[in-house]
């Protein structure tokens, strides 16, 4: 048995993760409900054994690092902050039904860094720094808050419009309250800006230690502004706005496909220092 | 507000066509992509070099002017609201506290033992008064609301850190060549040179390659400042670690091979005999083999051997994915041996097989440079100093929570009551757990430190 197992392993437990959040969510029994949880758990040890393991073999390679440098390493990465950031979620507000917009999301990279080659890479001089562990980790940690922020964001959406429809209290049922779920982006978003700044803060650091230029205008780079800027935008339309609701849903939902464009649009579509290419 | 979304819309808009078209490219690259009229509007319009148009760095400028002014704005109040928080509530917010309490107590004024508890759990009280009703308002974490205002300074520092770089500061390259000396480097734009104001040395390069393939695991320079004819510093340059003299940054960028391979080790063996040893020669210069009658040469060294049509040998490429030297052995002045002999098919011994001698290809030595990022970046520090406010404010602003706490007692001797309103601008659950503990050390239930 070896880590690619353990991977494989997440995937199906992931798979079945979200089926049981979205039956719970469809059939609204709380037994599913227990086991959605359980296995998100489980699936998140997993996973984190595969990726602690593949970094104890990339050592034993002679090569080793940490797990971040290239697409598939990145995307497994990512997988795990979704179901990290998910799982303090869950445990903080104890309403599951979080759990049938977000696990669907870790599935999804997941499964597709399946797809991806897979084997260990030595690193390029460039990426040995320590930055790269601190750089990395706190980048996803952020894109993982935003793709909470955005599934929060669509569950709004939905909750709204029925509200509107029937224009009567507990139309949703399991789905709460809007207004709780738009708190409960803007709690998201709130955790996620810091870890992005953070992320563009350590990462112009390394640059300027690593090519003498803290900004570059860098696609990768520029697109962290653009991010980043939408937040901010989103932070600063509710705070001293006061916009609610329907709009600050929207600009979550528009910044999470800024987080998508960033991290994978840019890598595959450009070349330059942060091409996967 | 209005203007600060504007803003960062432009902003947004303008990056992402700025990410869309290539920046500062070889014009050859725009001729590929786009028709003449189109590159005559991007030139136009500034696209070709977006962030540094005039356009782009006003609506920086803007977006600085506006946060000034915001923040002038709003501060003074805030200063006051932050530093003497209102002791009495107006009835409209009073409908909007989330936390509410009503304590009684029979006996003793329960004020005295109402201090210590505040004080107790971190509050600053403030009051109105002796009399009867007795308002104050228990509050911490107040400067969590300069968070915001903190983090704005801090933009305005790493954006005049950037203006200073980019007024005062330079980004350069230079290519030294192992065993040289360079005093100048080339500016970004590839035109211009300029004076280091010292020598630079590049006295060893080396670089490792990961088994068996050409990935780089690692590269480094040994070089050495020269000023005014003494060495003033040495140091092993590496990628991430870079050398700093007089305000100048260099950075170990890249490498690459400088002309041709001179100077190539080979193998010899001779089955019958059992000898081998190894000899060092220079392309194109004829060498005795000791106590013999041979003489070797190397004739050519490709990096990338292949064969043409007609069969003739040449280099398909400048990268070293298939390295051969062609060698002729004389025997006592007539061609004996000419044969092509290859760093990665050892099998091959040449076509006519004069099986007495084998060759090896173990080693060849082309010169190489080294790359290096030239910089300076004289506003540095206020970019620096930025970053860490930044964070610093990012921090007060999410992770210290401005709560409040009204006080409104009212009563006579041994009937009295407390009302209490408590909210908190952020961690509300855990602000409810610190509200109902309150209130039970103000009736006396649970301890406080005397």
């Amino acid at each position: 048995m070896s880590f690619s197992h353990l991977f494989g392993a997440t995937i199906v437990i992931y798979l079945f993760t979200s089926i049981a959040y979205i039956g719970y969510a469809a059939l609204r029994a709380n037994p599913l409900g227990k086991g959605a949880s359980l296995l998100a758990y489980l699936g998140f040890l997993v996973q984190t054994a595969a990726i602690i393991w593949r970094t104890v073999s990339s050592y034993h390679l002679g090569m080793g690092h940490a797990p971040f440098s290239n697409l598939y390493e990145s995307m497994t990465f990512f997988s795990w902050c979704i179901v990290l950031v998910y799982l303090i979620f869950e445990g903080q507000v104890r309403k599951r039904i979080f759990g049938a917009f977000v696990m669907p999301l870790a599935l999804l990279t997941s499964a597709y860094a399946a797809l991806l080659d897979s084997g260990i890479e030595p690193l390029i001089p460039a990426l040995k720094s320590n930055w790269l562990l601190i750089h990395v980790s706190v980048s996803f940690l952020g894109y993982g808050a935003f793709a909470l922020s955005c599934g929060i964001s669509i569950m709004y959406l939905i909750r709204a419009k029925s509200e509107g429809a029937k224009g009567n209290a507990n139309p949703g049922g399991i789905i709460p309250d809007s207004r709780i779920l738009d708190e409960y982006n803007y709690k998201a978003v709130a955790i996620g800006f810091p870890l992005l700044t953070l992320g563009i803060l350590t990462g112009a650091v390394w640059a300027h230690y690593a090519w003498g230029s803290y900004w570059s205008w860098d696609p990768k780079e520029t697109w962290s502004l653009i991010v980043w800027l939408i937040y901010a935008g989103f932070l600063h339309a509710r705070i001293v706005g006061g916009w609610r609701g329907k709009r600050t849903a929207i600009i979550s939902i528009i910044g999470f496909l800024g987080v998508i464009f960033l991290y994978l649009g840019v890598n595959l579509l450009f070349s330059g220092l942060h091409s996967y290419n | 507000m209005k203007l600060a979304l504007t803003l960062f819309l432009l902003l947004v808009l303008s990056s992402v066509i700025g990410t869309l078209i290539p920046q500062g490219a070889d014009p050859t690259l725009y001729q590929q992509h786009f028709g003449e009229v189109t590159i005559r509007c991007f030139e136009f319009l500034g696209f070709l070099d977006l962030f540094h148009s005039w356009w782009f760095i006003s609506i920086l400028s803007f977006l600085s002017i506006n946060l000034l002014i915001c923040s002038f704005q709003r501060l003074p109040s805030l200063w006051q609201v932050v530093s003497f928080p209102p002791v009495r509530l107006d009835t409209d917010r009073e409908k909007a506290i989330p936390f509410r309490g009503s304590l009684f107590f029979s006996g003793e004024d329960p004020w005295p033992r109402a201090e210590r508890v505040f004080r107790d759990e971190g509050y600053h009280l403030r009051r109105e008064g002796e009399a009867i009703p007795l308002c104050a308002v228990a509050y911490k974490g107040q400067w969590s609301r300069i968070g915001p205002y903190l983090v704005h300074l801090s933009i305005l520092i790493v954006l005049l850190g950037a203006t200073i770089d980019a007024l005062f500061g330079f980004r350069g390259y230079v290519n030294l060549p192992e065993k040289g000396v360079v005093d100048s480097f080339r500016l970004q734009n590839g035109k211009d040179w300029r004076e280091l104001g010292f020598s630079l040395r590049c006295d060893d390069f080396e670089a490792s390659y990961y088994e068996g393939s050409h990935r780089p695991k690692n590269y480094k320079s040994q070089l050495t400042v020269i000023e005014n004819g003494q060495e003033v510093m040495r140091k092993t340059l590496m990628v991430n670690r870079p050398l700093v003299y007089k305000g100048i940054h260099i950075y170990q960028s890249s490498f690459g091979n400088m002309g041709e391979v001179k100077s190539v080790t080979l193998s010899l063996e001779n089955p019958p005999r059992k000898e081998s040893f190894q000899l060092t020669a220079l392309v194109g210069e004829p060498t005795r083999l000791e106590g013999t009658d041979y003489q070797l040469q190397i004739l050519r060294f490709l990096p990338d051997f292949a064969l043409d049509e007609r069969f003739l040998a040449f280099s398909r490429s400048e990268e070293f994915n298939n390295p051969a030297v062609e060698v002729e052995i004389r025997k006592g002045g007539r061609p004996w041996l000419r044969t092509w002999v290859f760093e990665k098919f050892k099998e091959f011994h040449g076509l006519k097989g004069k099986s007495e001698v084998r060759l090896g290809l173990i080693h060849y030595d082309v010169p190489q440079f080294t790359g290096l990022q030239v910089t300076r970046d004289p506003g540095l520090g206020w970019v620096w100093t930025g970053f860490a406010l930044m964070v610093f404010g990012l921090g007060v602003s999410l992770l210290m929570a401005e709560r409040k706490i009204w006080i409104e007692k009212v009563g006579c001797e041994g009937n009295w009551e407390m009302r209490l309103w408590g909210q908190s601008r952020r961690g509300e659950e855990a602000f409810a757990q610190e509200f109902s503990s309150i209130c039970n050390k103000l009736q006396g239930r649970g301890s406080i430190s005397e």
